[in-house]
């Protein structure tokens, strides 16, 4: 099985074999576009990426090499969120940042599967929340006018307890 | 039983009371609903309703007892409280690391949005400026069409919130206005969803000041649906202001007597089904001022009578489809409409047959579809006048006993014939059905559901038939319950 070498932001350099880079679309393109297939020593710069997460993000990829592609756009599973496996669910135990910077990652790289199941991940944090608590829970700053809030507050009553 | 004093001395723990009732039940006999399960508390300060509500159950001389906030609208700042506290809370953090879920991309947020059912999508949409937007984004594409069940889970103001987002980018809205907080959802959809083109409500109460609420922005609407809401004249005088309607349908409201009907003049498809008030005079004044008006439905409409139906054939020059139901009016003058293509009659009568002899006459190069829901109607004349239609391209006559092998001979010089509907007819043999299709060529769809008296002998025949023909299109057979064995299907398929 042929190799190629993942260059992170932080200039470390990852070798991989092409079936496990092949989980990203993202380096499947860029493979074929430019026909880099045969060709030894490969080296693909990702510049947005750190080796920390790169890494994590590999480690995925390992695990999940042999998956079959998730189903393109499948509607009626979009809602679902207890459907992460134990082993996603453990891999993603992660601090915030690093799960954001995953998202972000599997976005640039378009791995559909890490995102997915990162976003699912991220949204179970939202679950349930008062605003008030997801800005907290996200470190996200209010950015409503007081006056904005005052009228979404004097208008809306008092049933945000259910 | 607990007293309305025990209720009253518990819930004065919690702050001032300013009323306390109790809903007792209408029938006190009625040993089902005999305890009372609602009742109502006002406290003088929100905030005591909102201690309450710390608790969702209470216990009262040994009994539990859930509380819930009231949907009531004018009671603000119960959860003032909270929020003051958690602002308290935000500031002693001096400086706040930036938030990192900031840096995705919009691509990203839409993402993790869309995992969130509606309720915490809405509060999403309430965490900051840029959520808002993002959730904006994601019901221009999902919100397009709303089913009013899905939102009835909502709160009052979740509703609000909702459709201020989403609102103007609903262009079709269907579903049950719940009764409980009707008045305020209704005035919701009608403030916010104010592109919405099609609307379909059934099951609703409507009274004239509640549906001018309901539609009073919602100036785009093309096509209106109100099924079985209890719709009088006056709320059809509401109607007047959609000035781009061009489809209404009305089915199953009984308090309809047609009145203001007529004000409607652009609307080109009308359902007038199952409206018993309907009157002969008021159907006339529609059929003179809607000038356009291509389908019309006036089943059930039992009070209708001939000079409707005269109405109806003087004025309508542009009706292609008609469906009626046949009483004892006469009716046959509707054969003379110019445009006819589609007619439907239902019976439960005999049909007089001057309408087949009237549409022989003015249809016969005309006409394409006749559907005939009613029995006892097929004689040898009767028979001979639906021959004359040479344009019919389908023909239904389902339920009928004395539908023969002779009835099917005369039917077979139909040559333009796509579709024929002769369900649950059981005394024509499968000969003179096969005499039908070697003769009318065109033919598309049969549906012979429940006709015991046809076997696998018929597709088998069938098939040779289609052979010899050489057709190109596939002929649909409809055979559900009849004589035929459905394994034969695959038999035939094969050879």
């Amino acid at each position: 099985m042929p190799n190629i070498q993942l260059q992170s932001s932080d200039n470390e350099f990852f070798n991989i074999d092409v079936q496990v880079a092949r989980c990203s679309g993202t380096i499947k393109t860029l493979l074929e576009d430019c026909g880099m297939e045969s060709g030894d020593n490969v080296i693909v710069p990702l510049p947005n990426i750190n080796s920390e997460i790169l890494r994590q993000v590999l480690n995925w990829a390992n695990y999940h090499k042999d998956d079959l592609q998730p189903n393109e756009d499948d509607e009626n599973k979009k809602k679902r969120t207890d459907d992460i496996s134990l082993w996603d669910a453990e891999f993603l135990k992660v601090d915030q940042d690093t799960l954001i910077n995953l998202i972000f990652a599997a976005n640039y790289l378009d791995i559909k599967g890490l995102f997915e199941v990162a976003c699912k991940t991220v949204a179970n944090m939202m679950k349930g929340k008062t605003p008030a608590e997801i800005r907290k829970t996200f470190n996200i700053r209010n950015d409503f006018t007081p006056v904005e809030e005052e009228q979404i507050r004097r208008e809306n009553e008092w049933c945000e307890q259910k | 039983m607990i007293t309305e004093t025990q209720l009253t001395e518990y819930f004065q723990k919690f702050g001032k009371i300013v009323k306390l009732s109790v809903r007792r039940p209408a029938n006190p006999n009625n040993h089902r609903n005999r305890a009372p399960k609602v009742g109502f508390v006002n406290f003088a300060d929100p905030k005591s309703a909102a201690s309450v509500l710390k608790t969702p159950y209470h216990f009262i001389n040994c009994k539990s007892i859930g509380v819930k906030a009231c949907d009531s609208w004018h009671q603000p700042g119960a959860q003032q409280q909270d929020v003051d506290k958690a602002e308290e809370d935000e500031t002693l953090e001096q400086t706040p690391p930036p938030a990192s879920i900031l840096n995705l991309n919009d691509d990203c947020l839409e993402q993790i949005c869309k995992h969130l059912h509606l309720r915490d999508q809405i509060q999403f949409a309430r965490t900051c400026q840029r959520f808002r937007d993002v959730f904006e984004m994601i019901s221009k594409i999902e919100y397009k069409k709303l089913i009013l069940e899905e939102v009835q889970s909502l709160t009052l103001w979740q509703l609000r919130d909702f459709l201020q987002i989403a609102g103007p980018h609903v262009e079709t809205l269907m579903g049950t206005i719940s009764s409980r907080k009707s008045k305020r959802v209704g005035e919701f959809l009608g403030t916010y969803c104010i592109n919405v083109k099609t609307v379909t409500i059934d099951t609703t109460r409507f009274k004239p000041l509640f549906l001018k609420k309901f539609l009073q922005r919602m100036k785009c609407i093309t096509e209106l649906e109100l099924h079985d809401v209890n719709l009088t004249d006056r709320c059809v005088d509401v109607l007047k202001k959609l000035t781009n309607l061009k489809i209404l349908r009305v089915p199953r409201n009984c308090g309809l007597t047609g009145k203001y009907i007529e004000q409607l003049c652009g609307v080109q498809e009308l359902s007038l089904y199952g409206c018993g008030g309907i009157q002969s005079t008021a159907l006339v004044e529609i059929c003179k001022s809607l000038t356009g008006l291509r389908i019309l439905d006036i089943k059930l409409c039992e009070g209708l009578g001939t000079a409707a139906f005269q109405g109806i054939a003087k004025n309508c020059r542009n009706l292609e489809t008609l469906k009626m139901s046949c009483y004892s009016a006469q009716y046959e003058c509707i054969a003379k409409l110019p445009k006819l293509k589609n007619l439907e009659l239902f019976a439960e009568e005999l049909l007089r047959s001057q309408i087949f002899s009237e549409l022989a006459t003015h249809q016969a190069h005309q006409l394409e579809s006749l559907k005939l829901n009613a029995a006892h109607w097929i004689n040898y004349k009767n028979t001979v006048n639906i021959a004359q239609l040479k344009k019919l391209k389908i023909l239904c006559c389902p339920q009928n006993e004395s539908l023969v092998d002779g009835t099917l001979e005369e039917f077979s010089e139909l040559t333009e014939l796509e579709e024929i509907n002769v369900k649950g007819c059981t005394n024509f043999t499968s000969e003179s059905l096969l005499h039908l299709l070697r003769k009318c060529l065109k033919l598309k769809r049969v549906n012979i559901t429940r006709c015991k008296q046809l076997a696998d002998q018929f597709v088998l025949e069938t098939c040779k038939v289609l052979r010899k023909q050489q057709r190109k299109e596939p002929l649909l057979i409809f055979a559900n319950r009849s004589g035929i064995n459905r394994f034969i299907f695959e038999v035939s398929e094969r050879s």
